[in-house]
């Protein structure tokens, strides 16, 4: 029995220790030093006077920024991913190569996709060569940097494209081809299956792949850094200028716990709604 | 069970017509022609890979015919989607929604045919008599046992009234004294709604108890269609007579109208094709077998006892005839043991020419 109790004890050890020292340890630092505790940088005092200095217009901005293209690239992302894993459910000819070309996005770094895309978009890029040589503008668009933050929603929706694509086919294929037949043979149209059929008992992935897009591209730095607008900026951009180029140390630090707490309150919600969805399947 | 349920209006007959379909390479129903009469309930049998399930997925219209034509009465189905098709189908599976209440689930069809609130309403509540599940239509399928699964696929698909009804090994998830008892149950409910119903099943016993007709399939042909017990007693090949129960199959060559010779014994065949020359197959069941004392009448076949096998209301022994391996089936009061040497009759007319 003890040398059970000793065996896991070995076997946990490495990993939640890992993610308790660097995870855990690291979160609780950063909310101590947000309230003035344990400072790097000059004396350590309890204070709010960081989180009272967030109350201004950039920290707002910021913050409905990053909500605009975390909610934006979810549900953006979802649109292309769930008719495309509806698509390439059934194997036909080319799903296949389809389901490849697919996933290389997933396999490129953010900073590189950035890169990659700003190429596209860029004044004097791809697209608007194309479109001017075609003659359909006659004066460059401007797509990058714009102030909405278009082109950091496209950049995150080609990046996360084949990762909610991955939940939602692992998804649909956990549906019986049976049932599908089913709701045919009792009379439902395709597009009636799907809605009667597919498309609730494919909910819980949906909200998966939904919240798991929200949260990666939530605390964004790369993509935004170099295709985002230039005022405003995300919260994560906005916490490393605090940090680094203003030595705000104190206010970066409720930058991450805002960010971060923010990221697990939408886990709160994702499986507060997972469980009640799991409830209806049962 | 309730007898409020009226007959479907619209019943009619089904048709195939040289249906032929391939998987790849490979033929999986290989020129399938069939007639099933309205009302009539008709059962695929074979084994698994015979095609049977595939021509029922054809009718269903969930895969089209590489060639030949699918009719429902006059009218050719081979285009017609399978939501336009009117056919309702009892999966093995039971395939039921399990984010749908049983009430939602069996309201699913009408609901997908418009059919009017008020009329959706009082054929649930019929369809709920019907299959016995009162009390339980709030619960979801995964709350019920796999018995009242059964129930409310069965339900689903006849509250939709369909013009032919389809079963697709519907027993084999459930347990042997359950099976038994649905079997009845589905007969006699398809009988009362006189729908035209295609049955497929892999289970000679289930096969024979519930259908008009059985056939039987193997490779993806026709082997023979009959009724059961034309289909027992009379089996045409060689592959019926082994797949409909057990089956004793002795190769030999014609000697006579009715006589076969064969390394066992010369045996005097019951009414029937008339026999050319060459090789031939002969065929009768373990219960026809009996002991009798030596010296005695035609068609003996003399045997040792290789095995005794009680099986409550039978004995079954395990005989070799000459390095020719048989079964029979005798009464409890048999005596004899293993390495017994013993004479045993068949009568001619339980003794069958297979191809």
């Amino acid at each position: 029995m003890r040398t059970d109790r000793l065996t896991l004890v070995l076997l946990i050890l490495p990993g939640a220790g890992f993610i308790f020292l660097f995870l855990a340890a690291a979160i609780a630092m950063t909310v101590l030093q947000s309230v003035g505790l344990y400072s790097l940088v000059g004396e350590s005092k309890l204070t709010f006077e960081h989180w009272l200095s967030l109350a201004d217009r950039t920290f707002i901005d910021s913050f409905l920024f990053s909500l605009k293209v975390g909610v934006g690239s979810a549900f953006g992302t979802l649109i292309f991913s769930y008719p495309l894993a509806l698509f390439l459910r059934r194997r036909r000819f080319g799903t296949q190569l389809i389901g490849s070309i697919i996933k290389i996005p997933l396999f490129v770094p953010a900073l590189v996709a950035a890169f990659l895309i700003l190429n596209v978009l860029a004044f004097h890029g791809i697209l608007n060569s194309a479109l001017l040589g075609l003659g359909i503008i006659d004066r460059p668009l401007r797509m990058l940097n714009d102030k909405f933050g278009w082109n950091v929603l496209i950049i995150q929706i080609w990046k996360n494209l084949p990762f909610q694509l991955l939940i939602l086919s692992a998804t649909l294929e956990s549906i019986q081809t049976d049932v599908e037949d089913a709701a045919r043979n009792l009379g439902a149209s395709p597009w009636r299956v799907i809605r009667h059929v597919i498309l609730p008992l494919s909910a819980p992935g949906i909200l998966i792949a939904v919240v798991l897009v929200f949260i990666l591209t939530f605390g964004d730095y790369a993509i935004t850094k170099v295709a985002g607008p230039v005022y405003p900026s995300s919260l994560s951009v906005l916490m490393y200028t605090e940090a680094f180029t203003l030595q705000q140390w104190g206010a970066a630090a409720c930058i991450g716990v805002v960010i971060t707490f923010a990221s697990l309150l939408f886990v709160a919600i994702y499986a507060r709604a997972a469980r009640a969805v799991a409830e209806i399947g049962r | 069970m309730c007898a409020c349920a009226a007959g479907f209006p619209a019943v009619s007959g089904l048709r195939l017509r040289n249906v032929v379909r391939h998987y790849g390479g490979f033929t999986a129903v290989d020129g399938v022609d069939l007639d099933i009469a309205k009302g009539e309930l008709v059962t695929l049998l074979g084994p698994s890979g015979c095609g049977k399930t595939t021509t029922l997925r054809m009718v269903a219209g969930f895969m089209a015919p590489d060639s030949g034509d699918i009719l429902f009465g006059e009218r050719r189905m081979n285009d017609v989607p399978p939501h336009r098709r009117n056919t309702a189908m009892v999966f093995q599976s039971y395939a039921l929604f399990p984010h749908m209440t049983v009430a939602e689930n069996i309201a699913f069809g009408l609901k997908m045919r418009k059919i009017p609130a008020a009329e959706q309403t009082r054929r649930i509540g019929e369809a709920i008599d019907t299959v016995s599940l009162r009390g339980l239509e709030a619960r979801r399928p995964g709350q019920l046992s796999g018995g009242q699964q059964q129930r409310v696929a069965l339900a689903r698909a006849i509250v939709t009234q369909p013009d032919i009804l389809l079963f697709d090994e519907p027993l084999s998830n459930l347990d042997a004294k359950l099976r038994e008892k649905v079997r009845l149950e589905i007969r006699e409910l398809q009988k009362r709604l006189g729908v035209t119903t295609l049955y497929v099943t892999h289970d000679q016993v289930e096969a024979l108890a519930i259908s008009d007709r059985i056939v039987v399939m193997n490779k993806g042909r026709i082997e023979q269609v009959g009724a059961p017990e034309t289909l027992y007693r009379s089996p045409v090949t060689s592959f019926v007579a082994d797949f409909l129960g057990a089956a004793n199959i002795v190769p030999g060559t014609a000697a006579g109208d009715h006589l076969v010779a064969t390394p066992i014994g010369r045996f005097s065949v019951g009414p029937g094709r008339k026999l050319g020359g060459g090789p031939v197959k002969i065929s009768w069941r373990p219960e026809d077998m009996r002991v009798v004392a030596p010296g005695a009448e035609a068609n003996i076949v003399g045997a040792r006892v290789r095995g005794v096998v009680f099986c409550g209301s039978f004995i079954e022994l395990v005989l070799d005839a000459a390095g020719q391996q048989l079964r029979a089936q005798v009464d409890t009061g048999f005596r004899g043991r293993e390495g017994d040497m013993l004479d045993f009759a068949v009568p001619s007319d339980r003794v069958r020419v297979v191809e």
